[in-house]
């Protein structure tokens, strides 16, 4: 896989018009920030939520394999 | 890459684990499938490892793998999975204050009935902190169309919040 080759091009939704995306009306500056507030406030509770221990055994597993591999490598050699 | 170099890189991709999760579950609005958008990104990750270039933002390559990988998961299965059960809304920790933690609860679910666009831009700008450049770069858009996407998306909610988003009339 390669990270360039993985995207996926235009738009998430197919919707690569570009008068699709025409602008609309700007936000009232303080109604901007109170919403940035409110959008940080909750995603920060996403970030901060317990982690499942299920990732770090799988980059355990996933280190202990290509040491593994590497280790095959060079017995081989 | 040498042992100490994948050492190095595997306690990194521990570090984006948290930041990975959140932005799953903001564009998934479900957290098992959350949980397999991540796991399946850090699978990848460690197989491409000696793709990424050292010194290059690590976060924002994860955050594209998980992306892709998710867009193209719907277009396989042609459906998308809502916060039909308020997942975002029910992360919320208690506040002290009951009516300020209602505005978030409220906030939460008006951010999940926005579209995927909409909801991955303005994660990427307005929570994470990219700039429209690297946030274009990673939807795979113009910076034109990413921050109409975040106006948009900050219009909708200020609607949804019952805020007054005409500005006064210039004369």
């Amino acid at each position: 896989m390669s990270n360039k080759q993985e995207f996926v091009g235009k738009d998430a939704t197919g919707d690569a018009s570009p008068l699709g995306e025409a602008n609309s009306a700007p936000v009232p500056a303080e109604v901007q920030e109170l919403i940035g507030r409110q959008l940080r406030r909750v995603y920060s509770g996403l970030v901060e939520a317990r982690i499942p221990d299920d990732f770090t055994t799988l980059l355990d597993r996933l280190s202990a394999a290509s040491a593994g591999t590497k280790g095959n490598t060079e017995q081989d050699t | 890459m040498t042992p100490s170099v994948e050492r190095a890189f595997r306690a990194d991709l521990e570090k984006c684990v948290p930041n990975l999760l959140a932005f799953a579950r903001s564009l998934s609005g479900n957290p098992d499938r959350a949980n397999d958008l991540v796991q399946e990104t850090l699978i990848r990750a460690w197989i491409n490892r000696d793709r990424f270039v050292e010194g290059t933002n690590l976060k924002a390559w994860l955050f594209t793998v998980l992306r892709n990988f998710y867009i193209s998961e719907l277009r396989k299965r042609k459906y998308e999975v809502a916060d039909q059960d308020g997942v975002i809304a029910a992360s919320i920790g208690a506040e002290g204050n009951q009516s300020a933690h209602m505005d978030l609860v409220d906030f939460a679910k008006a951010f999940q009935s926005l579209p995927l666009e909409q909801r991955e831009a303005l994660t990427l700008v307005g929570a994470e902190g990219f700039a429209y450049e690297e946030a274009a770069l990673m939807c795979g858009c113009a910076v034109g169309t990413l921050k109409s996407r975040v106006n948009r998306a900050r219009n909708r909610l200020a609607q949804l919040l019952g805020h007054d988003v005409n500005e006064p009339a210039s004369v």
